[in-house]
Parts: structure tokens; sequence; C-alpha cells
């Protein structure tokens, strides 16, 4: 339902070992949201992922997401990894990779049911990979994997969909095909993803937030100077230029 | 080489009790690296099933010096079985996970088994035992296998074959991205151990076939070899089987007419195989490519 407050983030801190890496985060996302956290490498994006799918305790605040701890909540998430990570020469194919969306709805029992293959079908289809089903994870091109991944998110029928870098080292072309994609989403889930590449917050997101160390975040998707110097620390210029898409509103004249 | 004679003669063999129960340890050494030497081989857990396979050398040397002490029933494998056991469950251990390089406790582990098995090797009075050289522990000794090892080894069979069917999604899941297979609901940490026990279990049974140092090759050339030309686990683990299968009993067959030791035997038959296979792919690929040309240039005209 429009209105209700997917992920409520209070007062977060985590980090590695004793060390922060972020601190005392406050997000809140409405449902429906597109949200987009850009912020520098070492900026602490993994680490809020980390902390929202429970894989890592926060060290103080508080996660929920639809009022449940990360721990139970996680069932509404829909994780999109960076794929550019995986082993090449895994054997696995398409629709097996998919299938491990499905993973929580089977347990502990040894093999997939019907519904669980429709699901994969069904998210396979969504994202136009379903004629690839049979292929080796490792003959796509980059564009195409993404594709898979967000698959396996979507067949857990998630409520939210977390993004990880999702256009890390695809083209311009295909970057756009994969905003489109998550639009079309948008229409049914929120949507969350970090990226450190201000060039991608494109005319897709609804909001912005900028990430380096803290959280910075806007009342929309416009971007302003002082976001962006808090998050990049160094001058806004070297930025704005030479953008695909513009995030700065234009400056102000001067004359 | 086998002609009408020699081949009556290995007919024959075939008759002697111990030639069969070389060919049956064979084939459940052979299924058992093919499934747990696809697993070893996707996790790039070479180096620790190498770790694991040689702590083995200290429990077989322990065995013999409870021998020598008394206890004529503690046999060898049963040694094997227990000191690798114990190996896997400390990699798995969380603490030891967390405070120390996996590297350096594979390491520690691996040469601590081979100190030791040579320690214990010193220690027996062989007048009480009946002997068995450093060697054959190190490259088998597939001649001395009795009933018993028999049975053992396909009990671990049977063992290592449940499980891995059980949880094989949950395996393949957990392999391929385990912080997905965390998220969704799998318990990554358990399965984790529960496969180093799996290896430490294959290589109790491998270990009178091919010999401490030898393991290693029967778990990692026959998966290799498969993972070359297959996009699934499950065929790649049956793939591997039927390599595993065939190469071992070539190699059984080819060292009693050649009178050469069995492991070494296998184990060089697989590097050949190994390498005919990454030749074969290339020409493979290379007529798959030439092929496709030609019906995309077909398809034009």
């Amino acid at each position: 339902m429009k209105g209700d407050v997917a992920l409520d983030i209070r007062g977060l801190s985590a980090g590695y070992d004793g060390e922060l890496i972020i601190e005392n985060i406050d997000l809140r996302v409405q449902e429906g949201d597109f949200l987009g956290i850009i912020g520098p490498n070492g900026g602490g994006k993994s680490t809020l992922l980390k902390a929202i799918l429970g894989l890592i305790e926060p060290m103080k605040g508080d996660i929920r997401i639809y009022g449940d701890p990360p721990q139970k909540g996680r069932r509404y998430l829909g994780y999109v990894p960076q794929y550019t990570v995986f082993d090449r020469d895994f054997p696995i194919t398409v629709q097996n990779v998919v299938m491990m969306g499905r993973r929580r709805m089977k347990g502990i029992r040894p093999w997939y049911s019907m519904s669980d293959k429709d699901a994969v079908k069904k998210a396979l289809t969504d994202v136009g990979m379903w004629e690839h089903r049979r292929k080796h994870i490792g003959q796509l091109s980059g564009g195409q994997k993404q594709r898979v991944y967000i698959a396996r998110a979507l067949a857990s029928q998630p409520k939210i969909l977390l993004l990880d870098e999702p256009t890390a080292s695809v083209d311009a072309k295909v970057e756009d095909s994969i905003y489109k994609l998550l639009t079309e989403l948008n229409r049914e889930m929120t949507i969350v993803l970090v990226t450190h590449d201000i060039g991608i917050i494109s005319s897709h997101v609804s909001n912005v937030a900028c990430m380096n160390r803290h959280i910075f975040k806007g009342d929309g998707k416009e971007l302003t100077e002082e976001m962006l110097q808090e998050s990049y620390q160094c001058p806004v210029d070297l930025i704005a230029h030479g953008l695909p898409h513009r995030v700065l509103p234009p400056h102000e004249k001067h004359d | 080489m086998i002609d009408g004679h020699n081949m009556l003669e290995f007919i024959d063999y075939l008759q002697l009790p111990f030639v069969q129960r070389m060919i049956i340890a064979g084939l459940l050494s052979a299924l058992a690296c093919g499934v747990i030497g696809t697993i070893v081989v996707v996790r790039r857990n070479v180096f620790i099933a190498g770790g694991i396979s040689h702590t083995a050398f200290g429990g077989i040397g322990m065995a013999y010096y409870l021998q020598d002490m008394g206890y004529a029933w503690f046999d060898p494998m049963l040694g094997a079985v227990l000191v690798t056991t114990g190996a896997a469950l400390l990699l798995g251990f969380e603490p030891v996970r967390k405070r120390f390089r996996e590297d350096s406790t594979i390491g520690v582990l691996w040469v601590i088994g081979m100190a030791a098995g040579i320690l214990f090797h010193n220690m027996v009075n062989w007048n009480n035992v009946t002997y068995v050289s450093p060697e054959s522990i190190l490259f088998g000794d597939i001649l001395l296998i009795n009933a018993l090892h028999l049975r053992i080894m396909a009990a671990l069979l049977l063992l290592i074959y449940s499980f891995t069917l059980f949880f094989f999604k949950d395996i393949e899941a957990a392999c391929f991205d385990e912080e997905f297979a965390r998220i969704s609901g799998v318990r990554v940490s358990l399965l984790n151990t529960a496969l180093l026990v799996l290896i430490a279990l294959t290589v109790t049974i491998l270990v009178k076939v091919a010999g401490v140092v030898l393991v290693l090759a029967m778990l990692t050339i026959p998966a290799a070899i498969t993972n070359l030309f297959t996009k699934r686990l499950s065929t790649m683990m049956i793939g591997a089987t039927v390599t595993g299968i065939a190469s071992t009993l070539l190699g059984i067959i080819l060292s009693i007419e050649l009178d050469l030791p069995p492991g070494a035997v296998i184990v060089i038959l697989m590097g050949v195989l190994f390498l005919l296979s990454l030749s074969g792919r290339s020409v493979y690929y290379r007529m798959r490519t030439m092929l496709q040309g030609n019906s995309s240039a077909a398809a034009k005209e």
C-alpha cells in the first residue's frame, strides 16, 4: 500500500572488527520509492546493504523492514549483488541460478515444487531472459547476467528490490535498458540501489541520497552541491561536468 | 598389447579374490571422488583437500602404533577417518575461521599430519605388526585391501551420497553464491563444515587406493576434466564419476599387466586424459565456431 514505510533505519552505526564504517544513519524509504544512494568507494554503501540484509549486526541503532528486524524482514527483500564477483566457470544454468531465489519458499525439502518453477518462469519472462534459461551463466553478456540476477531476486516475489552497483561494467546502452527494466519493476515494488557512479542517477530514480560514512538525503531526486560536497569531499564541478544525465540543478547565473 | 593369450590370463586374474577387491575398491573410490571431487573443484577447495588428506598420514601412523600397543582391532582406516574428520571440524570451527587465515591453518595441519605419521612409523615395533612401508601409505596399497576395508568404504560412500542427494540444491546455492544462500535461509556455516567432513570421509575411502599424496589427483582431475564440458553441477558429478571409473579400472588393469603400482598408474592416466580433453575442447570450440560461421553465412544467402 502506498504511504507505508518500507524501510526504516534509525541511528544506525555499523562496521567490522570494532571499526565504524557507517555512522548514525537515518533513512526512511516509503513504499513505491525508487531511491538511488550514491557515494564514493569505501563510503559504506556495501556495509549499509549488509546491515539491511542482516548479514552484519548493527553496533548501534535499529533497522526495520516493514516493521520487522532484518533477520525476519528480509523475506520482503530481493537482493541483486554485483554480478562481477561470480566464478565464470561454475557449472550452473540460468534457470538454476534463478531457482536459488525460491530457497526460502522451498525450505529444507530437497526439491523445488511446481509453484517454484512457475515463479522462476515468470521472473525470467519479466526480465526477458526466459529463452536463455538453458544456457550456462558464463555464456551470457554482462547485461544479460545482470538481468538474470534481477530475475533471481524477483523469484522470491519481494516487496523491496535492493541492488548493489547494478550497472557496474556494462556499456551505456545496456545501462539504459536496465534502468528501463527497473522503472517498470518500480510500478510494483520499492527499489533501493547503491552505486559509486553518480552518472547513473538519471531521470529514473525518484529520490537520491548521498553517502560517505554519513548519509545526506534531500527531498527529491535533485542533488544539492552541499550533499555532494559533504559526501565526495571534492569540488562539485569536477563531478558535475560531462555527465550523461544531469542530476544537479543548473548553476545560478551571477550576471 | 593385450593379445588372446594375455586376455585369457587377465580373465584368470579376475578369479583372484585380491584382484576382485582391488576392482571393487577402485569403483567405490571413483564413485566418491566424482561427487566430492566436483564440490572440491567448484569451491576451489583443492588445497583444503590436500591438507585433510595429509593429516591421514598421521592417523594411519597412529593406528599402527596403537596396534603395536595391543589394540589389534584399531585398523588404519579407523585412524584415517578419525584424524581427517577432526581436521575437517577444526577447519570449519567458527572461532578458528575468524582468528586464523585459512591457508595457514591448512598448512599447519598438513605438516603436523606428516610429521606425526613418520614419528609414529618410527616408534612402532614392526616385529609385532605386519610391516607397512611409508611409501605404501603415501602412494597407496590397494593390494592389501581386505573385506573389512571394503565394507567401511561402502558405508562411508552411502553416507556421502545420502547427504549430497538430500542437500544438493543447498550445496549448489552455497557453492555458487554463499551470501545469497545465507540470506535465503541456507545455514551456510553448518553446511560448509559438513562438506569438509564429507571431504574427510572421501579421503578415507581413497587413501588405500591412491595413498595420502595421490588422493588429491583422484579428487581433482576427473572433476576438472568434466568441468570443461558441462553447464550443470549434477552432470559434472555424473561425468566426473564416469571419468573416474574408466580411468581407475583401466589403471588397475594396466598395473596388473605391466606390474606397476596401481595408484600411480591411475593418476598418470587421469593426467593424460586431462591434457587430451583440454586440447579436445579447443578443437571442439573451433569446429563449432566454424560450423556456426558456415550456417550463418548460409542463412544470409
